[in-house]
Parts: structure tokens; sequence; C-alpha cells
């Protein structure tokens, strides 16, 4: 794989000194730890509300372990992650009931329509997961000996943080999945009060970039333009090189002339 | 190619480069995650007209930049500078996996984000020049200036390291 003009790689090249190629080849051989594409899948599995279902009955009492660890270490996403596993403990124990009350499902339903991406723009959403390569087996059907083997062992009060989180991570999940709805429907009114509902309630939530980009869009539409603009600005200027910074740029609500 | 069998496909390389961009190994599965949402929710705009990899690669670095920023790596310890500034580790040392990957980090720490990426993408994953001007929406010309500035850097840190003056980079192998 390589151009005519492209220099021989250092790795090849018999001139190079022996140090920088023994120094690349630890860069050439970077390969994830074995649980890490289960972890993270389960994390997506949460914050997309995708199979969360099939989550349920993937998670391991290995994988809930590992997960509670590094969210004790205070880790973004492993809390995610960890959120997720109790997320899925929820659904096996009914505790989902509890949850956002319009979107929510009897355990064992279909798997909800992937919440991130607008409807008509989804790829089909992944279906009832099988776990990754190297992820523990599923225990199908026997979601709940999953969940209960860490409870017997972990910290009362360290389970219910965890509980609260993954509550609190639907509720924001749901929040900017139906704003997002609202506003592909045409209800900008809606939806905008959807988005300021989110940010009231979690200011700093795992979606807030997502959820001020589809303010941003939402405000424009309901011809609060000069709103839409100073948002806009304000976004661009925290993360200049957020994701989402080129879709709010094409959305044509920079920043205002003269500042 | 649906998200799941993307995410099936290409969480290794996802993930290695999120590291090669300076994510650290307890931040990966964060950032790895992050870089996966935003797959999720613009993988139906992904049109084909380039390698999947080189638009993973295009969001991974969006993603890495934003995090760097947000958190930067911390300064070197005393005992990781010892390892820079005067004690040279034996060639037995360097191979050691972990103390190898450690200082390749942080050598490639001291560039600045656009030539590492190029770097990393041209020495460590082997893409063309033309596939790192594609991932990163920049000129040829440009990917080629940041790979020569990359290598030198690259070259006269390595030497640090080692305690051997650098080889100059254009007097090594010139075309593949």
């Amino acid at each position: 794989m390589s151009s005519a003009r492209d220099p021989v790689r250092l790795v090849a090249d018999a001139s190079a000194p022996d140090a920088e190629r023994v120094l690349l080849r630890h860069g050439v051989d970077i390969a994830p730890p074995g649980d890490a594409e289960a972890r993270v899948w389960q994390g997506l599995a949460g914050a997309l509300g995708v199979a969360a279902a099939a989550t349920a009955a993937e998670a391991s009492a290995k994988t809930i372990t590992a997960g509670t660890k590094v969210a004790a270490a205070g880790m973004t996403g492993a809390k995610i992650a960890a959120v997720a596993v109790a997320l899925a403990g929820l659904v096996a124990t009914g505790g989902y009931l509890l949850l956002a009350g319009g979107s929510s499902r009897p355990p064992g339903g279909a798997p909800p329509t992937a919440g991130v991406a607008p409807a008509p723009q989804v790829p089909p959403p992944p279906a009832p997961l099988p776990p990754p390569p190297g992820a523990a087996p599923p225990a199908q059907a026997q979601p709940a000996p999953a969940v209960s083997q860490p409870e017997k062992s972990g910290p009362p009060v360290h389970r219910a943080t965890i509980r609260g989180s993954a509550i609190r991570l639907k509720e924001e999940t749901t929040l900017i999945r139906d704003a997002r709805q609202a506003l592909r429907q045409g209800d900008a009114a809606r939806s905008l009060r959807l988005l300021d509902e989110c940010r009231r309630l979690f200011p700093h939530g795992v979606l807030e970039q997502e959820r001020e980009r589809l303010a941003i869009e939402a405000l424009g539409k309901s011809g609060r333009t000069s709103e839409a603009s100073a948002r806009a600005a304000a976004f661009l200027r925290r993360h200049p090189d957020s994701p989402h910074a080129d879709e709010i740029r094409g959305l044509g609500f920079g920043a205002p002339a003269g500042r | 190619m649906t998200f799941e069998e993307v995410y099936r496909a290409h969480f290794a390389f996802v993930w290695r480069s999120l590291r090669r961009l300076g994510i650290r190994e307890e931040d990966a599965s964060d950032t790895a995650q992050e870089v996966f949402i935003v797959v999720h929710r613009k993988l139906p705009e992904f049109a084909g007209r380039s390698k999947l990899t080189t638009w993973l690669y295009g969001v991974c670095f969006r993603v890495a930049s934003e995090r760097r920023r947000a958190r930067p790596a911390p300064p070197l310890g005393a005992q990781e500078a010892a390892a820079f500034v005067g004690r040279p580790p034996d060639p037995a040392t360097i191979a050691e996996r972990n103390q190898g990957l450690a200082m390749l980090e942080r050598i490639l720490d001291r560039m600045p984000d656009e030539q590492r990426a190029v770097f990393c993408l041209f020495e460590l994953e082997g893409m063309t020049g033309e596939e790192i001007a594609e991932a990163l929406e920049i000129p040829l010309g440009t990917a080629y200036s940041r790979l020569r500035l990359a290598r030198t850097a690259f070259s006269a840190a390595t030497a640090e390291l080692v305690g051997s003056p650098p080889l100059p980079v254009a007097s090594r192998g010139r075309t593949a």
C-alpha cells in the first residue's frame, strides 16, 4: 500500500536507526484489551438506547464487576459502560418500569429504534446483539444471575449510585431522542421545550453537544435566528473541533456579523 | 454496511488510532465510545467515496483532538522525564514492550496534532499519502510536508532518547 511519491516507511527502511524502528514497532502492535470491544458496546447500548434488552442478557458478572471498578476510578466513559450495564440490569429486574414513561417498554420487547440518529437517516439499528468477539458468553434467558451476583458483593451505596446514573442517562437519552423526532416532524417548539428540559436536568450530560446542536437547529426553524446564531457562535468557540461543528456551520448560523 | 458491522470490523482500528493520537489507555474506552456515537449518527451520510477506514480516521482525529484539548496530557513524571534526559536505557530495555510504547507515546506527544496524525497514519497504519490527505482533508503536498517535519522531530527525539546523534532524514531511502 504505497504510491510512487511516498517515501519508504521507517520500519522498512534499512538506513533508519534501529532505535527508531524498534520504537515504531511498539506503535504498530497496539491492540485493545480483550474485553474492550464488549465493554464499549455495552456503553453504546446505553448511550444510543439500542438493544438494551439484549445487553441485559449478555451482561456477565465479570463484565459488571470490571465496569464498576473502572467507574469507581472516575473514568467518564467507563462510567457510561457501567451505567449501561446497570441499565441492562434494570431491564432484567423490572426496574425499567421506573424509567421515562412514554417510551418505556416491557422487558423482552423489540429493541428501541436507535436513539441518537433521526429515524429517516438511521441505519437499521443493531439487532439484539451477540457479544462481540472476546466477550463473555451470552447468558440468554438468565439475566437475573448476571445482575444479582455483583449485587451480593458490591457496596450498596455504590450500586445505588450506578442505578441512579443509569436512570439519568436513560432520561437524557429519551429527551434527546424525542426532541429530535419532534424536530424532524416539524414541531420545533416542542423540540425546544424538550431540549430546555434536558438542559435544565442535565446541564453537563453525556449528550450535551448533541443537545446544543439540535437546539440551534430548532431555534432556527422557529425563526429565532439571532438566538440560533449566538448559540452557534458560542458552541463553535467552545468546541471548534467538535464532531458537531461542521454540521452547526452547515446550518448557516455562524457568528453574527461584526462579532 | 450496518452500524453493528462497522463496529465489529473496525473497533480495533478505532482503538489503535485513538491511542496513536494521544488518547491514553485509561481514556480509550470513553473516547472510542464517543467516536462510535458520531459514527452511528453519520453513517448514513457516508457515501462510500472514500475507504471506510479513511472516513473513520477523520472522525477519530476530530474526537481525539477535542478530547486532548479538554484534557491535556499530564506533564512528564520525574521517572519518565529521566528516561528522556541523561539516562538512556539500553536496547534491551527499549525492546520491553510497555516501556517502549510509553516512550513512543511521549515522543509523539511532543508533536503538533496535525503532524502526529500524518506520521502515525503513514508510519504505523501504512496509509498512502493520498489516503492521508483524504482522511485529514488536506492537500497532498501538505501531507508530505507534515510527514517530513514529523519525521525530523521523531528522529531527533529518538536520538536524544538513546544518546546518539540523529541520522539526517534526507539521507535515507526516498521512495517506496
